[in-house]
């Protein structure tokens, strides 16, 4: 694989830049190891783990938060569900929204442009989700890109967009990250498997690289590139925290 | 039941009339259906349009053009064109 992996820390003093290398393919990850310790991953799952109105199974995995991509064609309930999540979210998870401030932070380490979360109108977009894939979960290969999947929302308008996944815990096996070295094309949608992802032939690239996450990392990816999760062994859940970031206007914009 | 095909948009043809590239049919089908068929939008649900008021040519070009979408065929017209509703399939960001 031509693109590396670029392990960096939260004590390193020059962190700028790193989005810019991420999107114009310097590297295929950034990796902030112990960006938590596994003190604080702990701290945070169990905040996840009350029940609470917010998680959500969807036939597939469960999750906390909703997120913009299972809500394409329903714009209006994307945004009543975000206003909702954000208003509770400060109760119910408040070491997540501080975890993700710091998310926040680190991106404004990265980049020198103004870092924000999304809005549009007056409406603000789901600051992040939280993913918990179990065993035997999986999830197929694919690709994120806004500007593909979500017109008519004004994230959709953004370029160089990218990928940010906190492993809060990780599986006792699996759940890897595979990135392969080839970018979505258009004439790909020919491989599209109904209701998510694509089939294996959509990917003629030998190259690729596997990523095995440790808790605490936060990983970052250019998500254009083909992309997969190996599938969960064990009973521990892979715990995720994910947004992404994308160029609007010269603003670094995040969403969920 | 209605049939159901689905497939990625590989040409716009006018406002309410594209090319679908059929990748995938519903098992129960009750017709056949080739590898290419032209979509006549008679209702639509997909990102950027939610009404068929809302369709244009330009739009389609905008919204439909390579998305993978799923085309619930209500009639085949005489000149082989399916009457459809469209949505778009599949909840991503996994």
């Amino acid at each position: 694989m031509n693109r590396k992996i670029k392990f960096v820390s939260l004590k390193d003093n020059n962190l700028e830049n790193y989005y810019e290398k991420l999107v114009n393919s310097g590297y295929a990850s950034v990796i902030v190891s112990n960006f938590l310790t596994k003190q604080e991953c702990k701290e945070i799952v169990s905040e996840l783990s009350n029940p609470s109105e917010f998680l959500h199974f969807d036939g597939v995995i469960r999750h906390i938060g909703p997120f913009l991509s299972a809500f394409v064609a329903k714009k209006e309930e994307y945004f009543n569900e975000s206003k909702k999540f954000i208003q509770e979210s400060k109760l119910l998870f408040p070491k997540s929204i501080l975890l993700h401030q710091k998310i926040l932070a680190f991106l404004k380490m990265s980049t020198s442009l103004t870092v924000q979360t999304a809005s549009e109108l007056q409406n603000q977009y789901s600051p992040f989700v939280i993913r918990f894939h179990g065993l035997d979960d999986f999830v197929p290969i694919h690709k994120d890109i806004v500007s593909h999947s979500a017109k008519g929302f004004l994230v959709s308008l953004v370029s160089n967009q990218i990928s940010c996944v906190l492993h809060l815990q990780t599986a006792q096996k699996g759940g890897e990250l595979v990135i392969y070295e080839q970018k979505w094309v258009p004439k790909d949608e020919q491989y599209r498997k109904i209701g998510f992802g694509y089939s294996e032939e959509v990917i003629t690239t030998k190259k690729s690289l596997l990523i095995k996450p440790k808790t605490g990392d936060l990983i970052m990816l250019n998500p254009s590139f083909f992309h997969r999760i190996l599938p969960i062994h064990g009973s521990k859940s892979r715990i995720t925290m994910s947004c992404f970031a994308g160029n609007l206007s010269n603003k670094l914009i995040v969403w969920a | 039941m209605t049939d159901i095909i689905w497939g990625n948009a590989i040409k716009i043809i006018s406002d309410s009339i594209f090319e679908l590239n059929v990748t995938h049919k519903k098992n129960g089908n009750k017709n056949e259906y080739s590898d290419r068929e032209i979509i006549k939008l008679i209702d639509v649900d997909i990102p950027g349009i939610t009404t068929i008021d809302d369709s244009s040519f330009q739009k389609l070009n905008e919204v439909l053009l390579n998305q993978f979408v799923k085309c619930e065929v209500t009639s085949r017209n005489q000149d082989n064109s399916l009457n459809s509703k469209v949505s778009h399939s599949g909840v991503g960001g996994y």
